[in-house]
């Protein structure tokens, strides 16, 4: 009797003893995969593909966490893939964890309560830490869903070496560019000096601006002139909108303003434009060379300034750069990703980050390193974008763009029948054969027609 | 009293633990056995039925069904793109039988700015279309012309066109966003296609690996002079890619240009999603191997999902039982691989390999050991325990009853041993060995000789009296008594008052009393 007990003792002892003897082979840790749509290098070499190597290699093989960009574009390109995911549509692909993406995507979202609310993932004292007008324009209704990661403001970039040549011929000065007015009256300069240089082809000058958002200039404009620029979920089209109409229709009509679809980048890379309004981020993708159909190519300098204001406007300037959005999904993944986020952050590191995209930084303590980081820029594109962005900082106001669940549909529609429109007034305007004459008739003639475009189009 | 008792518990006692012991001892060994036989029937039910397999050939049989599936994906998805860029090849040699007087070279498109943009606007269609049917991340044609042959670069810049996909969705291409990476930017714009922020008008041919070597050859076949190319950077981007590279001809099957489709790293990786597997994700990785030695450099890989497979290193490819190991720098992976029937410029074999990780492998391998080893042990010690169990709740209470029934001479319940009990209560003389039974015949013979006297005594002692109660019972003195004690012992054949005793005891016991007491 006594020698049953201990057999079956020994028996339930045994798997535990194999357990135990087992017990050297660990579960291999399982990274919290995690998928990001981004913008930061969109076709050219991504700094924050290099940044999440780093993390990769370093703090998330610490915690377990492994970043995977899947898509690195333009943010209308994301804004398009993050609707269509959405919303199902098919080939669209399911949301990526981490997104960027301007407040006009999560407004146009149909369930914007998919994305994380910030404020659950990080304390009061973290967010104190943001600036906070960049930190305010990533609330969507009450909930802190889009995190400014790096922040851009509208810049002037110029193509020196052209300009130094239409300068000297023309006398045309620097200085004029400080003001809207002064800049479309150089591009029609510039339109008429570049197409006198080939008398034998008349009407072939070429563009000297092109601005990135042709929207943003109106709303900017019309609100440093102080009026409204919005009216409720449209637009107000008051007196100062006409003010900001008049000089770029003029250059547009005569040919000064570059009408093309795309960023700014696109003309001032084949030279078809010289001068453009353009994210400071865009300094990324502008090239030192010129490169012409002829496959002719030429080195040239970039200068960069402030954004023009009005003659009678505020020094008013459109704040950009998008945030990140993060989606939900298990807990774990949302702290992963808030992890990256805060790891990207970082005040030091955040520097290094924007520095190298052309970015400002996030965090108030960054702005201390901003200095010394900009010290050791070696491209001269960065150094001069780096200074016109410190000066704006310095003498201009941000405007954010409102929360309006209308703004992308005006927006998109603007972008569509401005460049329409001046298109149209253009092929009108030569087809009168140029006459200086004829040009302000075809200016309130396309502001008509424009507002009866708007307006047609919004109400439908 | 005390003498008999103790020998009859003695014999009563000895008897017990013999009997109980057979019986505990015998039940536990028929339960440990029916336990050991069921339990081999239940692994060789397993194992016949491949529930117990061995985890190599588990992921064996894993692998090899991801790498037939994967495999036939890929063939299929090269063969189409070889097909597509063939098809763009032959439609850019009838635009060139247009624009050539027949006879005349390519290179007699340098210089002419017009009939090259002219080519490229009547062509980008085509490519648009290649590219919006999906499955590839870009598209290019190179022509062996330049636009303009007094330019720095003219020596190695040829005109053509590339146009890549922008911001991937690798299933659906419809609503892709195209860019022009390389091309006049006339055509590109007058298409409505963006400028690529790196944005050339014509192909550096020397980051163009094969070019120049095939230009001016004559060949007789497409799809015979085809050629795919190691990873190469896209330059002035992120990018890496796979060329698909397709020689253009002109009448006289003299290469002028190539033309093909490009699969970037980002493409390869969405349109080869990890697969979970019980071993970790399965991963998708397309390689090269030459001279037995298998290489990630310039390969591809899909979705990794939390591993990290570095395409810039060699694979060191151990071949065992079941998958072969290939270890890398710093990671190990379990995996198959094949070859893949597609041409490569280097003469490298294209080799598909579906991987997992080695440390997933060993987890799993491990779990699964643990797991049956504990668990049939567990069950083993259940049933044992149980076994325990059921021996004692059947014996414990036959025991009980046993005693029960020796000492009262009642049942012990279960029917079977009553019916012994009673069969050998029944029979007992025959239930006596034939000495015994034979002793106690001739005892009761001798009772017979006895005095009425003698009987009298000898009754009182069948009750159980002494000598002393004997003599008050029968009204006569303690010597009387013990002279008729010395006649009994004379004529019964015995010694001591004891040996008397037990036979009185005997009689009793074998349930012959009554042979020797007063009717």
């Amino acid at each position: 009797m006594r020698k049953i007990p201990a057999l079956w003792c020994l028996l339930l002892l045994f798997p535990a003893l194999l357990l135990a003897g087992c017990a050297w082979e660990k579960a291999p840790a399982a990274p919290v995969s995690l998928m990001i749509w981004h913008v930061y290098g969109e076709q050219t070499d991504s700094p924050l593909n290099r940044m999440i190597e780093d993390f990769n290699e370093t703090e998330g093989a610490e915690k377990g966490i492994r970043v995977e960009v899947t898509s690195v574009s333009n943010t209308n390109v994301i804004h398009d893939a993050v609707l269509a995911a959405e919303s199902g549509q098919p080939g669209a692909g399911d949301l990526p964890d981490l997104f960027v993406s301007y407040p006009k995507t999560v407004l146009a979202m149909q369930d914007a309560s998919i994305l994380a609310n910030y404020e659950d993932y990080l304390s009061e004292e973290e967010l104190s830490s943001f600036i906070p007008s960049f930190l305010e324009e990533g609330y969507v209704d009450g909930r802190l869903v889009i995190l400014p990661v790096a922040k851009s403001t509208e810049i002037l970039f110029l193509n020196q070496t052209a300009y130094d040549a239409f300068s000297e011929e023309t006398g045309a000065r620097r200085e004029d560019l400080a003001t809207w007015e002064g800049l479309f009256r150089q591009a029609q300069q510039y339109y008429a000096w570049t197409d006198a240089k080939t008398p034998d082809t008349p009407l072939d000058g070429k563009a000297f601006f092109v601005h990135d958002y042709h929207f943003d200039y109106f709303q900017v404009g019309t609100e440093s002139l102080g009026e409204d620029f919005f009216d409720g979920d449209g637009l107000a089209f008051g007196p100062a909108f006409h003010e900001v109409f008049v000089p770029y229709a003029r250059a547009a009509i005569s040919g000064g303003l570059w009408l093309g679809d795309g960023y700014a980048t696109e003309p001032l890379r084949t030279g078809d434009a010289i001068c453009a309004a353009a994210s400071s981020a865009g300094v990324l993708y502008y090239s030192d060379v010129i490169t012409s159909e002829d496959n002719t190519s030429e080195q040239i300098t970039f200068s960069a300034m402030p954004c023009p204001v009005f003659e009678d406007g505020r020094k008013l300037v459109m704040q950009r750069g998008a945030g990140i959005c993060l989606v939900k999904s298990e807990k774990a993944r949302e702290e992963a990703a808030v992890a990256f986020l805060s790891w990207l952050t970082d005040p030091s590191r955040n520097v290094d980050f924007v520095t190298k995209a052309g970015y400002m930084p996030v965090k108030t303590q960054s702005f201390s390193y901003l200095g010394d980081a900009i010290g050791d820029l070696s491209d001269p594109k960065y150094v001069a974008m780096y200074q016109a962005l410190l000066k704006t900082q310095k003498d201009y106001s941000y405007y954010t763009t409102p929360q309006l669940d209308s703004y992308l549909t005006l927006e998109t529609a603007f972008e569509k029948n401005i460049r329409q429109v001046m298109r149209s007034a253009r092929k009108q305007y030569i087809s009168q054969g140029a006459d200086p004459a004829v040009l302000d008739l075809l200016v309130e003639d396309s502001y008509t027609s424009f507002l009866s475009v708007m307006q047609r189009g919004t109400s439908n | 009293m005390e003498n008999q008792s103790c020998v009859l518990t003695l014999t009563t006692a000895g008897k017990t633990i013999r009997q109980g012991v057979a019986m505990r001892k015998k039940l536990l060994s028929y339960w440990i056995l029916t336990v050991l036989l069921v339990f081999a029937l239940f692994l060789a039910v397993l194992s016949l039925t491949g529930v117990f397999s061995h985890p190599a050939r588990r992921l064996h049989q894993d692998l090899a069904v991801s790498l037939a599936d994967t495999g036939s994906d890929v063939t299929g998805h090269f063969d189409t793109l070889e097909a597509r860029s063939i098809q763009l090849s032959r439609k850019t040699s009838e635009e060139l039988g247009s624009v050539l007087e027949p006879g005349e070279r390519i290179r007699s498109l340098n210089d002419r700015q017009e009939a090259l943009q002219a080519l490229e606007k009547t062509l980008l269609p085509s490519l648009e279309s290649i590219l919006r049917t999906g499955q590839c991340s870009g598209v290019f044609l190179i022509l062996d012309a330049t636009v303009n042959t007094k330019a720095p670069n003219a020596s190695h810049s040829r005109s053509g066109l590339y146009l890549r996909c922008q911001g991937l969705y690798a299933a659906n291409p419809v609503n892709q966003s195209i860019t022009c990476y390389r091309g006049f930017a006339s055509a590109a714009r007058s298409a409505g296609i963006e400028l690529h922020n790196r944005w050339n008008p014509e192909f550096d041919i020397d980051s163009l690996p094969g070019f120049s070597a095939l230009m001016g050859q004559n060949i007789s076949s497409l799809s015979g002079s085809l050629f795919w190319t190691r990873g190469l950077t896209i330059p002035g981007t992120w990018e890496n890619v796979l060329l698909l590279c397709v020689p253009v001809t002109l009448g006289d099957g003299t290469v002028c240009g190539l033309c093909g489709i490009e699969i970037s790293a980002l493409y390869f990786r969405l349109s080869y999603p990890a697969k979970e597997g019980e071993f970790g994700n399965r991963i998708t990785a397309l390689c090269f191997s030459e001279d037995g030695a298998l290489s990630l450099k310039g390969g591809m890989i899909g979705r990794q999902e939390g591993s990290a497979v570095d395409t810039e290193q060699d694979l060191a490819e151990e071949k065992g039982q079941y998958f072969s190991t290939f270890t890398a720098q710093d990671a190990a992976y379990a995996g198959l691989e094949k070859s893949l029937p597609f041409r490569t410029l280097d003469g490298s074999t294209m080799t598909l390999a579906v991987l997992v990780p080695l440390e997933g492998y060993r987890y799993a391998a491990a779990k699964n050991t643990i797991t049956w080893v504990a668990g049939s042990a567990a069950i083993l010690a259940a049933m044992l325990l149980l076994g325990l169990l059921f021996t004692g709740r059947f014996v414990r209470p036959i025991e009980k009853r046993l005693q029960t029934a020796k000492q009262d001479g009642g049942t012990c319940g279960i029917l079977e041993i009553d019916a012994l009990l009673e069969a050998m209560q029944a029979g007992n003389s025959e239930g006596l060995p034939p000495k015994v039974a034979s002793f106690l015949d001739e005892f009761r013979d001798r009772v017979k000789t006895l005095t009425p006297m003698e009987r009298t005594v000898l009754q009182y002692y069948i009750d159980g009296y002494g000598i002393e109660e004997i003599a008050a019972k029968a009204f006569i003195s303690v010597n009387t008594v013990k002279k008729h004690n010395t006649n009994l012992n004379r004529k019964l054949g015995v010694s001591t008052r004891e040996e008397l005793r037990v036979y009185i005891e005997i009689f009793r016991r074998s349930g012959r009393i009554d042979e020797i007491s007063y009717p």
